[in-house]
């Protein structure tokens, strides 16, 4: 076996076949080279008159080299709209520049098809600075234009594609937003001598939260019930999630209003639809207010949610602290916790949920926590509902990007008697 | 966000999880998988060790909770350990410290 030898060969024949080439060149007539460039030329008299015209613009419109010389005009070999262009654009700015470069037009052939072209022309002046005639080529960009049509094509198919997207994204923030406001009441009932206020924070327009909050009468004006609370999770489950939370917790106050039965049936509830695989929980706070003279007795239970606060109308303010009690849903014979609150004039009731306390706030993102939360209610107190609403909700949408959940916040108070007072006074 | 990375390591009496980073929705099926994987046998221990747990929210809690309901219906047990302030003040909070067995090390889980 011996080494193939055809590698050192190659390079010996390669030599004389390049000079054969190149000799092939220089013996190529520069008349051959005008007449089968691979573009079209032609030169025109001033007025347009085609003097002079290559084999390869013939070839491309179709015509024979008598037809045109003498006898046609550039812009004859235009279409409508490439003869106008021409006219009013092209031939001024040419006689003026003495010079064009790469304008787009559209020739015709003698088929009648159109021929995109990209044209260049340049002025021959005499030595004496004299317009002579004008010297053109032409580029066939059939194929440049095609690739822009289907650039525009796709550009025309994204933008469509766009819309449709923003349409369909709007339909579902609107859609959401509906869901969202089934789950929550529309108006709070109206219990004289009674201030309620009720305010929910949507951290995003496209994620449907698990918040939820209720006031309804249970007998006359004399006894309502109430709740308030957060799903685990986010989107369409969690929405289900509050859905059954909210009308069990409904039904279940409406049957028996006792708020540790209540928050006890729902666990109930919660066990029974979501497995041990698939556990789903919520906290809550469920409550009654009932009302004894001029004050308003609150039972309140609650289960694994943060502690109610109550702003008092001396200025004090104290969290309703339920140890023991254990999220809902989560876990059989989970413990429910209730406590006792007066209300008396003056006093407000703040349930919340933890997207308030949980926040992240400034640039080493702290938990806002609940000394803080106490700290500004302290600072409010004395305070109806609404003016603690109105403070919470700005102090929300001051968090910024600092709160990244749904917050849904509860006021029941009783007005001051001075408030009363000053105003009967006014 | 920092990402969840679980580290599963044997003990004498039975299994660590070492949860660490931010147990959120985007990854709890994470912490569910891992423990299904474990498989324990009855009678075995399962500690998940939140030392380095920077954060957790309810879908987290739900993860903890599954992974609880799942290792007690086969017959085992659940500790956390190492639990940090935070988690141990949301834990008190939810009531989920009377549920889960909380140990401050992991060294007890080696003793039994």
């Amino acid at each position: 076996m011996s080494p193939p030898t055809g590698g050192s060969d190659g390079p010996g024949r390669g030599v004389p076949s390049t000079r054969a080439a190149f000799s092939a060149l220089l013996e190529d007539s520069a008349e051959d080279l005008y007449e089968s460039a691979p573009c079209g030329y032609l030169s025109t008299l001033m007025d347009g008159t085609v003097a002079k015209v290559n084999a390869t613009l013939l070839n491309w419109l179709g015509l024979s080299r008598d037809e045109v010389v003498g006898r046609m005009r550039f812009s004859d070999l235009l279409t409508v709209g490439g003869r106008l262009y021409h006219e009013t654009h092209f031939a001024p700015l040419l006689r003026m520049q003495g010079h064009l470069g790469g304008i787009a037009l559209e020739m015709r052939t003698a088929q009648g098809s159109r021929l995109p072209v990209l044209i260049t022309s340049t002025v021959k002046k005499t030595d004496d600075g004299e317009p002579l005639l004008i010297r053109t080529t032409v580029f066939d960009a059939t194929d440049r234009r095609a690739y822009e049509q289907e650039l525009l094509r796709a550009r025309r198919a994204a933008d469509e594609a766009r819309k449709q997207a923003e349409a369909d994204r709007e339909r579902l923030r609107e859609a959401l937003a509906v869901l969202q406001q089934s789950l929550l009441p529309a108006t709070l009932p109206d219990i004289p001598g009674v201030e309620t206020a009720g305010h929910y924070h949507t951290a995003s327009p496209f994620q449907l939260g698990g918040d939820f909050y209720d006031l309804f009468p249970l007998d006359g004006d004399d006894r309502f019930a109430f709740f308030l609370g957060d799903v685990c999770g986010k989107g369409p489950q969690a929405a289900a999630l509050t859905s059954l939370t909210r009308y069990t917790l409904r039904a279940a106050a409406l049957h028996d209003p006792d708020p540790v039965t209540n928050l006890r049936d729902l666990n109930t509830a919660l066990l029974d639809r979501y497995t041990g695989d698939d556990p789903r929980y919520c906290t809550a706070v469920a409550g009654v207010l009932e009302r004894a003279g001029d004050t308003l007795n609150v039972r309140l239970a609650s289960g694994g949610h943060p502690p109610a606060l109550v702003l008092r109308g001396d200025g004090g303010v104290e969290y309703l602290s339920t140890p023991g009690g254990m999220l809902v849903g989560a876990l059989p014979g989970a413990q429910f916790v209730q406590v006792r609150v007066t209300l008396r004039p003056g006093d407000t009731l703040l349930l919340y949920t933890d997207g308030l306390t949980e926040a992240r706030i400034g640039p080493h993102r702290e938990l806002y926590g609940y000394e803080a939360l106490a700290s500004f209610a302290a600072s409010l107190a004395p305070s109806g509902p609404h003016r603690v609403i109105d403070a919470l909700t700005e102090l929300l949408s001051g968090f910024g990007d600092g709160l990244d959940d749904d917050t849904a916040l509860l006021a029941v108070g009783l007005p001051a008697r001075t408030d009363t007072g000053s105003r009967d006074r006014a | 966000m920092k990402s969840l990375t679980i580290t599963a390591s044997h003990a004498p009496a039975g299994l660590v999880l070492e949860v660490a980073g931010d147990l959120d929705h985007t990854n709890a099926q994470q912490l569910r998988h891992s423990a299904q994987e474990t498989a324990l046998p009855p009678g075995r221990l399962l500690a998940m060790d939140l030392s380095k747990l920077e954060f957790c929210d309810s879908s987290g809690f739900t993860a903890l909770i599954a992974v609880r309901n799942q290792v007690v219906s086969a017959g085992g047990e659940v500790v956390l350990v190492a639990v940090t302030a935070n988690m141990r003040r949301l834990l008190h909070l939810t009531g989920l410290d009377q549920v889960f067995d909380i140990r401050d090390t992991v060294a007890l889980l080696t003793d039994r």
